[in-house]
């Protein structure tokens, strides 16, 4: 009994913690929004721009919950009655109890057997720098988490607003015909921006990569894998400086990228060709300010101190701010605009095309608060928190980065062009 | 992380809003303001820094708080400073004078005074 009211109080604390917590942060906005009516503003103008000014308001949320204790305090509430119940639960039915145990073994036996050999096959050597500290911004589309479903405005708005990554960098993928003195192929190709092999750390097998100056200037320069350069130029070590048509365009192929280096997509779908992207545009490579033109993959390096976590909490303020101030078309599906829903994912999760792998492990862990969730409703009778906090967290966009995982995602750079 | 984001010197973003609260009660945005006329608006806090700062200190017994109505007539929560708060200011106080005066004549030592 005592137990129970220890529970009720925790939850109610936390409740009227979080009440609290947004209503001050409203209450500031609002204070804010007055002032800058005062200098002229609109009413609505001022509430987009103090909600801006604020910043990262579900960072900061999180960052206040820290501050407070109540972090520590969800994260041990959470799981030592889980681990109680679980027991209690197990112990009760020894057969279940076996055969759970033996599904769950058998089943995380292959994941890891399948994890090691994608890692052993496709991130053997890889070439990005400490690439577990690099970071995709996936999009939420019609209910599926997309990768490059971001438009150039929204990229300058959020390259200017996020502190998360210390260098963020934008790409687009096209399918130009490539001449080299073999033959003319079609092949998977990317338009980048100046900060993109300086953000992976990629280094140049020959020659030197893309740079900001190439960027600025639009320059006609091509990067080529080491693959192609090996299987269409024969390894030419004098190939920097030549020039290749592409779709028809002369460019300079100024450098050869490192061996395993190839683009953001895994092996299958290898980029063989880099390009500034403001030289795409004759290319098939959009630069278009609509907002509403969403093409470019956006990806990161976090900055020291940084995780996924906090930069999908900061991206999902970021996206927020945006959803009010530009609105997406309407869902289809469900009423009113579809939101930006911005989440961080580690490039090496992004790249591996693993929904398998993340989906059997939240059956694994749904397995586990199903076993404790039977107990606790009949048993204990205490509110099943744990779980109910989970669902409450899928409408809150700070919490996608750790709910949004288990649903499906695409991992086309182009998705849009196959709508 | 408040500290590095607002580019003020790690901890003093603390006395600053123990000094500002020092000088009557005031809520988050209020705060914010009376640290901009404090500094002459050198110094610019981030505004959302400024929250995980105040429940920081809360939780130190620091500051008390309290909701009540702001001059603009809205619903907002005060903080004001508590006996602890106060003796943690004056101590804070102290030593960044004193810390000021050593770094003043470390940096005004001219060669003849070695």
């Amino acid at each position: 009994m005592r137990a129970l009211r220890a529970i009720i109080h925790s939850l109610w604390k936390r409740a009227r913690f979080e009440r609290e917590l947004r209503e001050e942060i409203r209450a500031h906005i609002e204070h804010r929004a007055d002032d800058l009516v005062r200098e002229g503003q609109t009413r609505r103008e001022a509430v987009q721009r103090a909600r801006v000014e604020f910043g990262a308001i579900e960072a900061y949320k999180e960052q206040c919950r820290e501050a407070s204790g109540l972090g520590v305090l969800r994260f041990v509430n959470g799981f030592s009655s889980d681990l109680r119940l679980a027991g209690r639960r197990l112990s009760a039915a020894p057969l279940f109890t076996a055969f759970a145990t033996l599904s769950l073994a058998i089943g995380l036996s292959v994941t890891t057997v399948a994890y090691s050999l994608v890692s052993g096959v496709f991130f053997q050597g890889y070439a990005i720098e400490d690439e577990d500290r690099i970071a995709v911004v996936l999009t939420r589309w019609e209910g599926k988490l997309v990768n490059g479903g971001i438009s150039t405005p929204d990229f300058y708005d959020l390259r200017e607003t996020q502190k998360s990554f210390a260098s963020i960098t934008a790409s687009a993928v096209f399918f130009p015909a490539i001449a080299s003195p073999s033959t003319t192929e079609l092949m998977r190709g990317e338009a980048v921006d100046g900060a993109y092999f300086q953000t992976f750390g990629v280094r140049p097998a020959l020659g030197r990569l893309i740079d900001q100056q190439d960027v600025a200037q639009a320059s006609a320069v091509l990067v080529i894998s080491q693959s192609l350069w090996r299987l269409r130029f024969g390894a030419d070590p004098k190939i920097v400086g030549q020039i290749a048509a592409i779709s028809g365009r002369p460019f300079e192929i100024i450098g050869i990228a490192p061996k395993n280096f190839e683009g953001l997509a895994h092996k299958f779908k290898a980029a063989r060709i880099w390009i500034p992207l403001s030289a795409g545009p004759r290319n098939g490579v959009s630069r278009s300010p609509d907002r509403n033109r969403p093409h470019l993959v956006v990806a990161g390096r976090l900055a020291a101190g940084a995780s996924v976590e906090l930069a999908s909490a900061e991206l999902a303020s970021i996206g927020a701010n945006l959803d009010v101030a530009y609105p997406r078309p309407a869902d289809p599906k469900a009423s009113g605009p579809q939101s930006r829903g911005w989440v961080a994912k580690s490039l090496t999760m992004s790249m591996m095309g693993c929904n398998e792998l993340i989906l059997v492990t939240s059956e694994v862990r749904l397995e586990l608060v199903t076993v404790g969730r039977g107990q606790r409703h009949g048993a204990s009778g205490a509110a099943g928190c744990h779980v109910d906090e989970v669902c409450v967290a899928q409408s809150e966009p700070a919490e996608l980065g750790r709910c949004a995982v288990a649903g499906p995602i695409d991992h086309e750079g182009d998705w849009w062009r196959k709508r | 992380m408040a500290d590095e984001q607002s580019g003020i010197l790690p901890g003093t973003l603390d006395l600053l809003i123990l000094k500002a609260v020092s000088l009557g009660q005031l809520h988050g945005y209020g705060i914010l303001l009376r640290v901009q006329q404090m500094t002459g608006g050198s110094l610019t806090v981030e505004q959302g820094a400024l929250y995980p700062a105040l429940y920081r200190l809360d939780r130190q017994g620091l500051l008390d708080t309290e909701w009540g109505t702001s001059d603009n007539n809205r619903r907002a929560k005060f903080y004001k400073l508590t006996a602890a708060g106060r003796r943690r200011l004056r101590e804070q106080t102290d030593g960044w004078n004193r810390m000021v005066g050593i770094m003043g004549s470390a940096l005004n030592t001219r060669p003849g005074e070695v």
